[in-house]
């Protein structure tokens, strides 16, 4: 049944395959006709230019009336010619006047495009100006921040030359007492002046001991000042200086 | 080259500090680190007291500046240097004494309060600081200026190390002294800067181990005058003895518990000496330790649950701790072939023990939570190591020349000196507990 059934499906593709190629060899040439058609249109377009002036021409014989039936056959005849020239040059003449509508139909058709086609050109120029303006802004504003942040770090850099100062001279006047151990901490904030002067000491977080804390305090005030301070810029002084925090922990204990 | 090296690696470690600041997530600000120090000696001046007339043979500021220097942790004025002797604080110049380096300042002034009775005002200057520490006042007869002087000792030490002052403390020892082959034994008391000795007890036998009891107000100890080893207590104000042990071989090593109601001791009535336990109510013994080796110098914890004690049962003599409850023992010490003696801090942790070096016997201290033994002493012969209650300071017994002699270091060995004894050979220094 299984086999029978697959046959069934493989006999019917291949059925439905061949009618397939028998249907495209006698409807497939029909698009092509049509298409071949449209391309003699053109050229006719090129011969109607001389078509009119030649029928104009023939308008001024028929004045010279000829009367043996030969010729009348002959005139009935061109007669009828002429009624099938005229209806033949009406209908060109339509056909010219749609064509050359259609024609002008295409060329405004075609200016509208190009109008479009110039307008989307402005418009990607347009684009690529504000884009090529963007990236201009964006790059001087790198290098303003680029450069904000080379200052900062010379700042910085300053900054903690003056704060290794402070630390080393906090450093050799602090003398702990023995109640001192490993992991205690106290906070101080250290108000200075310009000169470096210390003006005021406060402790922010407490030790708990108050001999550590106490100690802590008097190593600030037996620093006193803190004299190359005053070589500081007046403005790095403001922003760093006015207040300085200071942690602490001794590390270098036994107990 | 080494300066540029250091400085080269101070600078790093400072880099990393300050990184590890900026790191710091807990504060808003950049912070400055400072983990080292510098650690001095305090300058302290002490103005001469003010006595308003009063006479005293007793200089009280000079005994609180050698009070102060003793201790190893200040460096007192000399009283030429000084521009001025303030006797109050409003009589402060800050300034002047800023000059001079000193960071603090000691003023006060002696007045009579009643007959008899004096008071010293005294206060403690920031010089730094430029503020008033405290003013205390203290008072008594003209007899105990002594006194009122170790008291502003430890007022003003305990203000600055953070640690209570052991000066108004007393120490109880042996002297020996031999003249025409006849050897006297004296059982002293002395203030903790060896003056003022007081007799205890004078034999013509020896006397060993005395022990204060917690309050400060008895001692127990070994004396031979019955001819064998006992064990004593006395009063000292009262001058009452009592006589706590009489059994044949060995009675020593008495110890009170802190709570004073027990004392261990050693006894070798059952053979070899063996730790018991005395209920000073009851009267009635305990033993403690069960083992064919010597245990002995039992001291108590401070938790009045466990024993020090030194033992041989290891086969050399090491120190052992004992669960009075359990009797389980622990074996503390393990460096070296003699540890022995134990004297426990206040801390209830760092031990000083008398430790054997290259044939020589060294005090040394020892952490019993982290096992770190340090060498505290270098001279030879080094015996009885006693801790003073605040735990600052320990006193031992030592030899200068062929003479025994006491002599203290600082539990950090930062501070070292040797007491003035009056005569004869001194021993076994046993440091009182806080007497007030």
């Amino acid at each position: 049944m299984g086999s029978f059934l697959s046959y069934s499906v493989a006999v019917l593709f291949s059925l439905a395959l061949h009618l397939g190629l028998v249907a495209v060899l006698f409807v497939g040439w029909e698009p092509e006709t049509t298409r071949v058609m449209m391309q003699p249109q053109f050229i006719e377009a090129k011969l109607v230019e001389l078509a009119p002036k030649k029928v104009v021409q023939p308008k001024a014989k028929p004045k010279k009336p000829k009367v043996d039936l030969a010729k009348q056959k002959r005139e009935a005849k061109k007669r009828q010619d002429k009624q099938r020239r005229d209806k033949l040059a009406a209908q060109k003449k339509a056909e010219d006047k749609k064509r050359e509508q259609e024609r002008i139909a295409a060329l405004s058709e075609k200016k509208r495009l190009e109008e479009l086609r110039l307008a989307e050109e402005q418009r990607l120029r347009d684009e690529q100006e504000a884009e090529r303006q963007r990236i201009e802004t964006e790059f001087a504003e790198a290098v303003a921040t680029e450069q904000a942040e080379i200052n900062a770090q010379e700042d910085e850099r300053v900054a903690n030359s003056y704060r290794q100062l402070i630390q080393q001279r906090l450093s050799q006047n602090w003398s702990r007492p023995p109640s001192a151990r490993l992991g205690m901490e106290t906070l101080i904030r250290i108000r200075l002046v310009p000169t470096g002067r210390i003006v005021g000491v406060t402790i922010l977080t407490s030790s708990g001991d108050t001999a550590f804390d106490r100690s802590v305090e008097q190593a600030a005030l037996k620093v006193e000042q803190f004299v190359e301070l005053q070589g500081m810029e007046p403005d790095l002084f403001e922003r760093k200086f006015r207040q300085v925090d200071v942690a602490f922990s001794p590390e270098d204990l036994r107990l | 080259m080494t300066v540029r090296i250091a400085n080269s690696s101070i600078v790093s470690r400072l880099l990393v500090t300050l990184m590890l600041a900026v790191a710091s997530p807990s504060y808003s600000e950049l912070i400055i680190r400072v983990t080292q120090g510098n650690d001095q000696p305090t300058k302290i001046a002490i103005a001469p007291i003010a006595m308003g007339g009063v006479q005293s043979s007793e200089d009280v500021s000079a005994i609180v500046e050698a009070d102060l220097a003793r201790s190893g942790l200040f460096a007192p004025m000399e009283r030429r240097d000084m521009l001025a002797f303030p006797s109050s604080a409003s009589e402060v110049y800050y300034r002047d004494w800023r000059l001079l380096g000193a960071e603090y300042l000691v003023a006060g002034n002696l007045s009579s309060i009643a007959q008899g009775r004096y008071q010293i005002e005294f206060s403690l200057l920031n010089v730094s600081g430029q503020k008033t520490v405290f003013t205390h006042k203290v008072s008594g007869t003209i007899s105990q200026m002594r006194d009122l002087a170790h008291l502003i000792s430890d007022k003003v030490y305990e203000e600055i190390t953070g640690i209570r002052g052991a000066f108004s403390t007393r120490l109880a020892y042996v002297t020996a002294t031999r003249t025409n082959d006849v050897y006297t034994y004296r059982l002293n008391i002395a203030d903790a800067d060896g003056a003022r000795e007081k007799l205890v007890l004078e034999s013509g036998e020896p006397i060993m181990s005395p022990a204060w009891s917690a309050n400060g107000k008895e001692l127990a100890y070994v004396s031979f005058e019955t001819g064998r080893p006992a064990i004593f207590r006395q009063n000292l104000v009262s001058a009452k003895r009592e006589q706590l042990t009489n059994f044949t071989g060995l009675n020593g090593a008495p110890s009170w518990s802190p709570d004073g109601k027990q004392m261990a001791l050693v006894l070798s009535k059952d053979g070899n000496p063996e730790l018991y336990l005395l209920d000073l109510q009851s009267k009635k013994f305990s033993r403690l330790t069960r083992h064919f080796a010597i245990d002995t110098e039992p001291t108590w914890m401070p938790d009045g649950k466990h024993l020090l004690f030194t033992s041989d049962r290891g086969g050399t003599p090491q120190i052992y701790k004992l669960n009075i409850a359990s009797k389980a023992t622990e074996r503390l010490t393990f460096s070296g072939n003699y540890n022995a003696r134990p004297s426990l801090a206040p801390d209830g942790r760092t031990m000083a023990m008398v430790h054997r070096q290259r044939d020589t016997f060294h005090i040394a201290s020892f952490d019993l939570k982290t096992g770190r033994m340090i060498e505290l002493t270098q001279t030879r012969l080094d015996e009885s190591p006693t801790v003073a209650p605040n735990g600052a300071m320990l006193m031992y017994a030592t030899k200068q020349g062929d003479r025994g002699v006491l002599a203290a270091v600082s539990l950090d060995a930062g501070v070292r000196y040797v007491l003035p004894s009056s005569s004869g050979d001194v021993r076994e220094p046993a440091w009182s507990p806080f007497l007030r």
